[in-house]
């Protein structure tokens, strides 16, 4: 009998610290968060913007330690108030500590944040931060992971040339959103991924900075890497086109990324 | 509009330096060039009174983002209510990206980071607010950031609300889209062109005569379409509360070889009845501007 609720005892320890009150993860409260911090309530029904309308929902949290933070701006935000929008109103008090798992709401002379989850903070917050570091790897293995199953081949080359695209490709669809396609070649090294032939391919690229084409990685000569490669049908082109294209921003991976990208492609 | 007639010499001076006098580079902040309302008259001689503002807010001074083609929505109903947009990320990389708003008149603004589909570098592609006349409703008409050419009609019942922008409508293969709103009779009419690429770039109107609560838009496609084999981008809709509703769009009339060349018509169509039966092809009236030809229909 002592036996069976010592369990349920060391399971409940477990399941507090591996899930916040509303249920998500670690991982999962990491993954939607992008600034975590370790913070004292100091007010409740209280704001720091006056532009925002204090409610039950919005508490004034003095950040204490900052555990992740996605700008140098928020990195040095420690012993500042921000304004919380709590998930669930009405679950904290004021002087009590939790560590914030937040996405943004609104920034202006100070920012606003809306609560994802909280946990109770570990005695060693360097634990914690241990933690949100491996969330982190393991969020952005699981995308790039993704991406490699939906590929039709992962080679790791060499870019030899870089050109413009034939003229009937190159000029795209007349707005400002034109990609101003162009063409690298890459000479083949190895093959992650797929078969191929041929010591080279061609990849075609988006050269325009407009913000459709932003985020596609652009490729020079000489540079060495992975390339996470599908044929795509893109507006525009000539149904007798096929090219290789890699427009997601985990399409390509420099070189020392190749252990990496080998592991997870496995 | 005799506002700007001798504004050019200090407005050419907002755009070309920051605040502290530094020379701004290309990525320069958004600013408002506002004018204060006195009993006084707005000119000083040769110049104008205006207040210059820095939208970007104070925690994020020195950023670098493509903050390019704003946009600006002025609340008509209490016109200390203001949205804006630009190709600016959320702060924070997270999913939604952000607009600007203001409530006192533009003198301070705030980032509200509710519209679906932030991207990293630019927030959204194309995207434009419009407020309800009397609704109090903000609508926004934009390209996903996180997409190609992935339209998304949106609302939100109040700008300075947490929650993310209720998405009305979804359509792919859709560039430059543009949207006016009117309130009449306390329903808002929301107008939105764009120019549809799964029809050739066809010129194309999505309207809602009820977007406070109605459901969806509804399209209207407004040939003609001209000869080249696909439509010119940015269709240009204008309300007026008689129901008389406007849409300007270029199409190309002559295809060239010449990249970058085009011969094209100014079309101006127009119908009468907020295009309430507009339910295919057939705006109303067409007008070309370059040859000075209307033609109506019925």
């Amino acid at each position: 009998m002592y036996v069976r609720y010592l369990l349920i005892l060391l399971g409940l320890i477990v399941l507090m610290h591996t899930r916040d009150a509303a249920g998500a993860s670690f991982e999962e409260l990491v993954e939607q968060s992008q600034f975590i911090f370790k913070g004292t309530v100091t007010k409740l029904n209280a704001v720091t913007l006056p532009q925002i309308r204090a409610t039950a929902s919005t508490i004034v949290v003095k950040v204490d330690d900052v555990v992740y933070a996605p700008s140098a701006t928020l990195e040095n935000y420690g012993g500042k108030e921000v304004t919380v929008l709590l998930d669930r109103p009405g679950t904290v008090r004021a002087g009590e500590q939790f560590v914030f798992f937040t996405r943004s709401w609104m920034l202006g002379s100070g920012i606003a944040v809306r609560e994802v989850g909280r946990t109770q903070p570990e005695s060693d917050l360097s634990i914690t931060r241990r933690r949100v570091a491996e969330a982190h790897a393991t969020v952005a293995d699981d995308k790039l992971q993704n991406r490699l199953r939906d590929a039709e081949l992962v080679i790791v080359g060499r870019v030899s040339a870089v050109r413009p695209a034939p003229e009937n490709v190159h000029r795209g669809s007349a707005s400002e959103h034109d990609p101003n396609w162009s063409e690298a070649v890459i000479q083949i090294e190895s093959v992650v991924k797929g078969q191929i032939n041929e010591p080279s391919l061609v990849v075609l690229f988006p050269s325009s900075r407009d913000v459709m084409w932003e985020s596609a990685p652009k490729f020079r000569e000489g540079e060495e890497g992975t390339w996470v490669l599908r044929r795509e049908k893109m507006r525009g082109l000539p149904p007798t086109h096929e090219y290789f294209t890699a427009l997601n921003p985990r399409d390509f991976h420099s070189k020392d990324q190749l252990d990496r990208v080998k592991r997870l492609a496995k | 509009m005799t506002f700007f007639q001798h504004s050019e010499p200090r407005l050419l001076w907002a755009a070309g330096q920051s605040l502290d006098g530094k020379k701004g580079g290309p990525y320069i902040c958004l600013l408002a060039a506002l004018a204060i309302a006195t009993s006084s008259p707005i000119y000083a001689q040769s110049t104008v009174a205006v207040t210059v503002v820095n939208m970007i807010p104070q925690g994020l001074s020195g950023e670098s983002n493509t903050d390019s083609e704003p946009n600006l929505a002025v609340k008509p109903s209490n016109t200390q209510h203001i949205a804006a947009s630009a190709f600016t990320p959320d702060p924070m990389g997270g999913a939604h990206a952000p607009i600007y708003i203001s409530t006192d008149g533009g003198r301070s603004w705030l980032l509200n980071s509710i519209v679906p589909g932030n991207d990293r570098k630019t927030g959204t592609h194309d995207i434009t607010l419009r407020f309800g006349s009397t609704t109090n409703v903000l609508y926004a008409a934009i390209q996903r950031g996180d997409a190609t050419n992935l339209l998304k009609i949106l609302r939100t019942n109040d700008f300075t609300s947490a929650n993310p922008m209720t998405e009305l409508v979804t359509r792919q293969g859709v560039d430059q889209p543009y949207l006016e709103a009117i309130s009449v009779a306390g329903r808002d009419r929301v107008y939105v062109g764009y120019s549809d690429l799964n029809v050739q770039g066809t010129a194309t109107v999505d309207r809602s005569l009820n977007a406070a609560t109605a459901p969806a838009p509804v399209p209207i496609d407004m040939r003609p379409r001209g000869t080249c084999q696909k439509g010119a981008p940015s269709i240009r809709p204008a309300i007026h509360e008689s129901g008389t509703v406007y849409a300007a769009f270029f199409r190309w009339t002559k295809c060239s070889s010449a990249p970058g060349v085009y011969h094209t018509d100014v079309v101006v169509v127009r119908d009468d009845n907020f295009a309430a039966a507009a339910t295919g092809p057939s705006p109303r009236c067409v007008s070309d501007l370059r040859r000075r030809e209307t033609a109506c229909l019925g």
